[in-house]
């Protein structure tokens, strides 16, 4: 087994130092990693880890990922015979600390988000499950990684409460091939161990208390890191800077402490408040909140150099005093997660409501245990740990368990808790070359607002898009919801030249009949909507095929229609045509709709544009 | 972990926050305003200074309820190692521990509906319905609901948003200067003896709001501060009555934190916000109208300048 790559974040002293500083405070003690791959949250997990055991003797990692339920991070049994008791990942045994590492943000369970709201950067927890009744201090510190992609299906909420942020680089191919030959060569130093310095170092800073001095806090409003709500960014610099005057042994926390902080985690000096500061840029106090960041260099250099220099690799820039800070903006649009396109619900650290619907029970990945309402989807396990509480005075007697079987009451039954799941389709068939002159947004309008409402998947075929891979063949896009991108993205393609209709109509049909009828798929309804003028000029054949074969006929649009009559045999299928009213052959839309056995709807002219 | 143990900061030494230190003072002073709800974004400090509020005047910190409590401790259940021996020992619910004081949900509105629906049933009625094993028994419970909460997560039913007396918006403090002293106290926190000044300051401050709970019912209402109430609910359009009533708890208990003996124009003025924007009619989604200062603030002189 190989070791995972180092984090050069593991290896230079600044990169240390912000480790230590997450170790040491549990203010800074939420760490997360922009695209880090899963090697470089390993080898930080490993440094963090071993810099926490300076603190603690007892320290150990837990792993929260997608499908890990309240009970699971909370606990239960407390109170029950051993055998049945079940720890929480989240609640540390006294004297213990314990590093939360979640490997992907955006595949976090709801319940694990909702249990970091409500534990991260808090200096109590309060537990209230299943007879458990007490508050603890959590003892935890969390690194998490998300693709900066992925960073729309994150809740803004959770996002908000980690305090460091550090971007992942990946290595140079120079850099790679140096850390492979000390690998092959067996040079490498083991970089992760922390040394006795650092070790007695960051013991010692845990006992100490610097004071607070004025002007720090001066320093700190100086930087113009004002959000246009909360002052998280603000306390995040000022802990930075209490945690290095603690580390370096420093009676009080003064303004070079903070001027230091900002170097090593990366804020951008962007005030007119100091004289003896170089602007790098002009302040935005109203911009909205971003905690601190390690800042990405311009020119990455070579690892090998000493650690005053910039270095990437796998993890973080450092800055070092010689180099200058390229512009990774801390605050406005810039932000990674500012500019990522929503693709997350309404309130999506909100628990899901009961589904109403027969189809939906049992469905859905599970999330919790709750009281049952019904007998379908019991929850077997929480049921009967519910009943045994009860078993000895069911029983009359504490010495039941080898005698009599066990008794149910009906409040003992369990029900999962379940994640919603998509149940309806959306396919919607768009015919670029019909849309000019149209207010075809307006008239997709309701049905894109009903596909968000009912969490639909959606597939769009997009018919004569002029960047279409085949021009002379529909392409379908599948998506689990509205809110991914690339579904706005392919909303507004330009028209092509050719309109393969019936191939459009032939993928709709087919993506429909394998999302109802084969396999498990959860979708029990699908809207079609085809918005097209009917004028489809290629013949499935010629799409078929992929070249044009000879003359253009009526064959492309009598294949549409064809297919369009396969559709309409189709159960749980409910269809709709927008009609773009086309001066010419302007029935063919009607034709095609009957054919379909769909409504039509007229889409209206577009309205002018207003020239300033 | 004993509560006394976890690092606050005392209530005189939080900057800021004027408007919920208010809320929270009239609540506590006139107990028929069933609670508050505070909304902000993060970062602004609503927690802190709920937390250092209830340890100032109950001693202790508030009982909390998390998002993620059961039923069992939500409403009462049974201590499970005696359950275990056989004997049944009911163990008292989060809701009976708060009666007589303040029950703090942190998060409000990411509770569980179904916890939802217990809260709403016990704070309209003031009865607490425990079925357990067969049995059934009624207890009489009143406690202050203090809830916060980020309004980007989503918001609250209209049933649990009118079972609040008061709702406060809390922002950060947008001056420099109030942000450094901010700064200072916070990391100051770990100075015995900024710490002990702090709750030297909070005895006195305690005092002064107890003073007021006692004087609250001798402060008169005049008639016309009755009638003002009725016209500020009404042109606020807010809906049902406890608008212009907890509008008038309101005004009195702020009348009595500042030991004047009558309700005037300037106490309901102060008290209006608090007490109607999130009784109004809603745009949608159970989203309230936001409380404009400048614009509702002069509304509400204008109505209360006809008197």
């Amino acid at each position: 087994m190989t070791d995972p790559p180092d984090s050069l974040l593991a290896r230079t002293p600044d990169g240390r130092r912000v480790l230590a500083c997450a170790a040491l405070r549990p203010e800074l003690g939420s760490v997360l990693v922009y695209d880090a791959e899963p090697g470089t949250l390993d080898s930080i997990a490993v440094c963090l880890l071993e810099l926490l055991s300076a603190i603690t003797d007892q320290v150990e990692d837990v792993r929260l990922g997608p499908a890990l339920t309240d009970d699971d991070l909370w606990g239960y049994g407390e109170g029950l015979p051993a055998p049945w008791r079940r720890p929480g990942l989240l609640i540390a045994p006294e004297g213990h600390f314990r590093l939360v590492v979640i490997p992907d943000l955006a595949q976090l369970s709801l319940a694990a988000a909702r249990a970091a709201v409500m534990l991260m950067g808090e200096g109590a927890g309060h537990l209230q499950r299943h007879g458990q009744n007490r508050v603890f201090e959590p003892r935890l510190r969390w690194l998490a990684a998300c693709r900066r992609e992925d960073l729309g299906r994150v809740s803004p909420h959770l996002l908000d409460r980690f305090a460091l942020r550090l971007q992942h680089r990946a290595a140079r191919a120079e850099d790679r091939v140096a850390s492979l030959t000390e690998l092959i060569r067996g040079d490498r130093r083991d970089v992760r161990a922390a040394t006795a310095e650092e070790v007695r170092n960051l013991r010692e800073a845990t006992g100490r208390c610097p004071r607070w001095q004025p002007a720090a806090g001066k320093a700190v409003t100086s930087y113009g890191l004002l959000e246009r709500a909360g002052m998280r960014q603000e306390l995040a610099l000022a802990q930075a800077a209490r945690a290095l005057a603690q580390l370096a042994g420093a009676q009080s926390v003064g303004e070079d402490h903070v001027h230091e902080a900002a170097a090593v985690f990366g804020f951008a000096q962007g005030s007119v408040d100091s004289d003896d500061r170089v602007e790098s840029r002009t302040a935005e106090p109203s911009c909205p909140a971003e905690p601190a960041q390690v800042v990405p260099p311009a020119e990455p250099v070579s690892a090998s150099e000493g650690p005053t220099s910039t270095a990437t690799e796998g993890g973080v820039a450092i800055r070092g005093p010689e180099t200058t800070l390229p512009a990774f903006p801390l605050s406005g649009p810039e932000l990674p997660e500012k500019t990522a396109a929503v693709e997350r619900d309404y309130a999506p650290l909100t628990l899901p409501v009961r589904q109403a619907r027969a189809t939906a029970r049992g469905r859905g990945p599970i999330i919790g245990v709750r009281p049952a309402t019904s007998l379908t989807d019991l929850a077997m396990v929480g049921t009967v740990l519910a009943a045994l509480q009860f078993q000895a005075v069911r029983h009359g007697t504490a010495d039941w368990a080898d005698r009599a079987p066990l008794l149910l009451q009906r409040s003992d039954l369990r029900e999962y808790r379940r994640a919603p799941i998509a149940q309806d389709l959306l396919v919607l068939v768009l015919d670029y070359t019909c849309l000019a002159g149209r207010d075809w947004h307006a008239a997709l309008l309701p049905y894109l607002a009903a596909a968000y409402q009912a969490r639909a998947e959606v597939c769009l075929v997009a018919v004569g898009a002029h960047d279409a891979a085949e021009p002379l063949r529909a392409e379908a896009l599948n998506a689990r919801s509205i809110l991914v991108p690339a579904v706005a993205a392919a909303l507004d393609r330009r028209a092509g030249k050719a309109t393969p209709l019936a191939d459009g109509l032939a993928l709709a049909r087919d993506t429909i009949r394998r999302t109802l009828f084969h396999g498990r798929s959860a979708i029990q309804r699908v809207t079609l909507v085809v918005l097209t003028d009917g004028r489809g000029n290629v013949p499935i054949a010629v799409s078929r095929e992929g070249r044009v074969i000879g003359r253009v006929t009526r064959q492309g649009i009598d294949d549409a229609r064809r297919m369009a009559q396969e559709l309409r045999g189709i159960e749980r299928v409910t269809s709709v045509v927008l009609d773009p009213r086309p001066r010419e052959l302007a029935d063919l839309p009607r034709v095609l709709a009957e054919a379909l056995g769909a409504e039509v709807v007229a889409v209206p002219e577009a309205l002018p544009e207003v020239v300033p | 972990m004993s509560t006394k143990s976890i690092p606050l900061m005392p209530y005189t030494s939080i900057v800021g926050q004027h408007e919920l230190k208010r809320a929270l003072e009239i609540s506590y002073v006139e107990p028929r305003i069933t609670g508050v709800l505070v909304s902000g974004e993060r970062g602004t400090g609503k927690s802190t200074t709920v937390r250092a509020f209830a340890r100032m005047m109950r001693g202790t910190l508030p009982i909390t309820l998390p998002i993620n409590a059961t039923e069992d401790r939500v409403v009462g259940g049974w201590k499970i190692n005696e359950l275990m021996a056989g004997k049944a020992k009911p163990q008292a619910g989060l809701l009976q521990e708060a009666d007589g004081s303040l029950l703090y949900i942190d998060e409000v509105n990411l509770l569980d509906d179904h916890i939802v629906n217990i809260i709403l049933d016990v704070t309209a009625t003031g009865i607490l319905v425990v079925e357990r094993e067969g049995m059934r028994e009624n207890k009489q419970v009143r406690f202050s609901l203090v809830g916060t909460m980020n309004p980007e997560e989503g918001t609250l039913r209209p049933q649990l948003l009118d079972r609040f007396g008061l709702m406060v918006s809390v922002r950060s403090e947008p001056d420099p200067s109030d942000r450094q002293q901010i700064l200072e106290r916070i990391l100051g926190l770990d100075d015995p003896k900024i710490v002990a000044a702090g709750e030297h300051a909070d005895e006195a401050e305690k005092t002064r709001i107890e003073e007021a709970r006692q004087a609250v019912e001798m402060v008169e209402l005049p008639p016309e501060t009755l009638a003002a109430s009725v016209r500020l609910s009404q042109a606020f359009d807010a809906d049902g009555h406890r608008g212009e009533l907890m509008l008038i708890f309101a005004a009195r208990a702020l009348a009595a934190l500042k030991r004047e003996r009558e309700v005037s124009r300037l106490h309901l003025e102060k008290a209006a916000p608090l007490a109607l924007q999130h009784r109004r009619k809603t745009v949608g989604a159970g989203e309230t109208v936001a409380w404009d200062p400048e614009k509702d603030g002069a509304r509400v002189r204008e109505i209360l300048g006809d008197d």
